[in-house]
């Protein structure tokens, strides 16, 4: 391969790359079978939009449902089951409180997570919307996390840039970073 | 030691006499208005004040008068003002909004009422600009206990609706588009009372179909199911966005003829007697209450992230999600993301263009509900997220074709 080859060849890999960011962590010892029901817990909002958490924990929901993999505990009974179990701080529950919590609302596992970013973010004169979070998902015998992932979706890329547009709707970030997300539990 | 003389016994006959007429007028029977031709079979109304969801001042009695007058002409026969006020001063009807079963009951025994008009304001606008007015109106049987649904319609009209050609079609004056607004939900409600069937609830647009839904294939073709509609979370700017977007869902649920839906009046009776206090949603307790109470088999409820009737760029936006909730499991059987603007799918012309959050939230719900009946082209959970692929695909035309181009 010639030397300007292997220049596009590595230019395409990092753009590819680059379009989707995030991590994961898969706990290689347990069997992701065995789940049948998870509650979504709220969600902790570090971004400047008030109603973030609500609006990812929603789609996070019914993604996870319409997956047809798992059941999803409805938002009032968890709200009834924290309530029940004395959890102190619902969107960070400790060990001892997700192992109540399993008990309460009959779940298997217990997904908490962080919107570390939602709206807009503006770099020179291009503006674009971007979707940044991260969640962890604990199993409710040992209280111990199974599964971690990160995602983010969205940001200036070069057309955005170049034309402008203002980027995608949030609405679609936010459906595509949690499709992304629920794509990384299962599969 | 005092005695009774004849003219003191004389008084407290005549008094006691005037006690005993007093008495028997409360508690005669009120009378009904009708127009001439309209035979004694039909169907006897009460029309509730009308329930101010706009957040602002409205001529609401004089809404109610032209609703009375169009349902007279209708062929209904309407419970007098003075009959109603007189039943709800001795009921304590305060809430407007819907009718519990004792209220129900009242106005079937006493009134000889068949079936209430509820009827809301959800959107008043007269200050500047072009006018806009949104009216929902559901009759509520008093002949099933607990009361149910039997006709629901609702309008969401604004000024520009039709331009037409150099802004011919523009409506500046609100009385002109309020008179518009009364007449298509009256329209629709002679064409009921006359013995029409529900008309259906048509096909949705392909635009505004859930972004994300999960179906649960619970329900059988053929088979009618009770249902109570448990109130919507509000988490959006709109005050009223809640009550709104739920009676937008009831209306659609009522159109199929396949649910008979027991009236929000009820459901809130039956909560607030109970002292249950919902967070963030239904639970398995709230559950029991509601599916027992009124012998339910599924439960609907809801969240709206947003409603905002602030034509931006991208015209009014309304986003909610539902759930639906089966009796036997407890589980949920439907559960749905919706999320749009009135400028989506409008690439050329403003062609499409939605122009009130009212008007965006039925055609929503529409699509939901035919979702839910697996009536649309989305058959399944896997199809349905195939469907968010093409998500994708439209949000690049969007972006390709903004608004307006």
């Amino acid at each position: 391969m010639t030397i300007l080859g292997r220049v596009i060849l590595y230019a395409v890999l990092i753009l590819a790359f680059a379009c989707t960011s995030g991590g994961l962590y898969k706990d290689p010892k347990m069997d992701f079978g065995s789940i049948y029901t998870v509650a979504v817990m709220p969600l902790t909002n570090l971004s400047k939009e008030q109603m973030a958490s609500d609006r990812v924990r929603d789609v996070l929901a019914t993604m996870l449902l319409a997956s047809g993999d798992v059941y999803v505990v409805p938002p009032g009974e968890v709200a009834r089951g924290v309530s029940l179990a004395g959890v102190l701080n619902s969107a960070a529950p400790s060990t001892d409180e997700i192992k109540k919590l399993g008990t309460v609302l009959k779940a298997d596992a217990i997904i908490t997570g962080v919107v570390r970013e939602y709206g807009e973010v503006r770099s020179g004169s291009a503006t674009a919307n971007v979707l940044s979070l991260s969640f962890q998902m604990a199993e409710v015998q040992t209280g111990r996390v199974v599964w971690s992932v990160s995602s983010t979706e969205g940001g200036i890329d070069f057309l955005d840039r170049l034309f402008g547009g203002g980027g995608e709707p949030m609405n679609v970030i936010t459906e595509k970073t949690v499709k992304d997300v629920v794509s990384k539990l299962f599969k | 030691m005092s005695s009774v003389n004849f003219s003191n016994r004389k008084l407290a006959l005549v008094a006691a006499c005037v006690i005993l007429c007093a008495g028997c007028s409360m508690h005669k029977q009120p009378a009904l208005l009708r127009e001439a031709s309209v035979p004694d079979k039909s169907l006897r109304i009460a029309v509730l004040p009308i329930l101010n969801l706009s957040g602002k001042t409205a001529p609401l009695k004089g809404i109610r008068l032209a609703l009375i007058r169009r349902v007279l002409r209708a062929g209904g026969r309407v419970l007098d003002d003075d009959g109603l006020e007189r039943f709800m001063t001795r009921y304590r009807v305060r809430y407007i909004g819907g009718i519990d079963t004792a209220t129900a009951q009242a106005l079937k025994d006493e009134a000889g009422i068949d079936a209430v008009l509820v009827t809301s304001l959800e959107r008043y606008h007269a200050d500047e600009g072009l006018p806009a007015i949104a009216l929902t109106s559901r009759l509520v049987s008093t002949e099933y206990m607990p009361p149910r649904i039997i006709w629901m319609e609702s309008t969401s009209q604004a000024g520009d609706d039709s331009p037409g050609v150099l802004g011919l079609g523009l409506i500046t004056d609100i009385g002109r588009l309020q008179e518009k607004a009364i007449d298509r939900l009256t329209d629709s409600l002679a064409g009921f009372l006359s013995g029409k069937p529900l008309g259906g609830i048509g096909r949705g647009e392909w635009r505004f179909h859930p972004k994300l839904a999960y179906y649960a294939r619970y329900m059988v073709p053929g088979r009618k199911y009770r249902v109570a509609v448990a109130p919507f979370f509000n988490l959006s700017p709109t005050p009223e966005a809640d009550e709104i977007v739920a009676l937008q869902l009831i209306r659609q649920m009522v159109k199929t003829g396949v649910f008979e839906i027991i009236d929000p009046g009820v459901v809130r009776e039956k909560l607030l007697k109970r002292r249950v206090i919902m967070r963030e949603g239904v639970s398995a307790s709230d559950e029991d209450i509601l599916f027992n109470t009124m012998d339910a088999d599924l439960i609907v409820a809801g969240k709206v992230l947003n409603y905002d009737d602030a034509a931006g760029a991208s015209g009014p936006g309304v986003e909610f999600n539902v759930m639906v909730f089966e009796r036997k499991s407890k589980k949920a059987i439907w559960a749905s993301w919706s999320g749009n603007h009135g400028a989506d799918g409008v690439f050329f012309f403003d062609w499409g263009w939605v122009n009130t959050a009212g008007a965006l939230a039925s055609r929503m719900a529409k699509t939901v509900v035919r979702d839910m009946m697996s009536l649309g082209s989305i058959k399944d959970a896997r199809q349905l997220q195939e469907n968010t692929v093409t998500t994708g695909t439209w949000a690049f035309m969007q972006k390709a074709f903004p608004a307006g181009w």
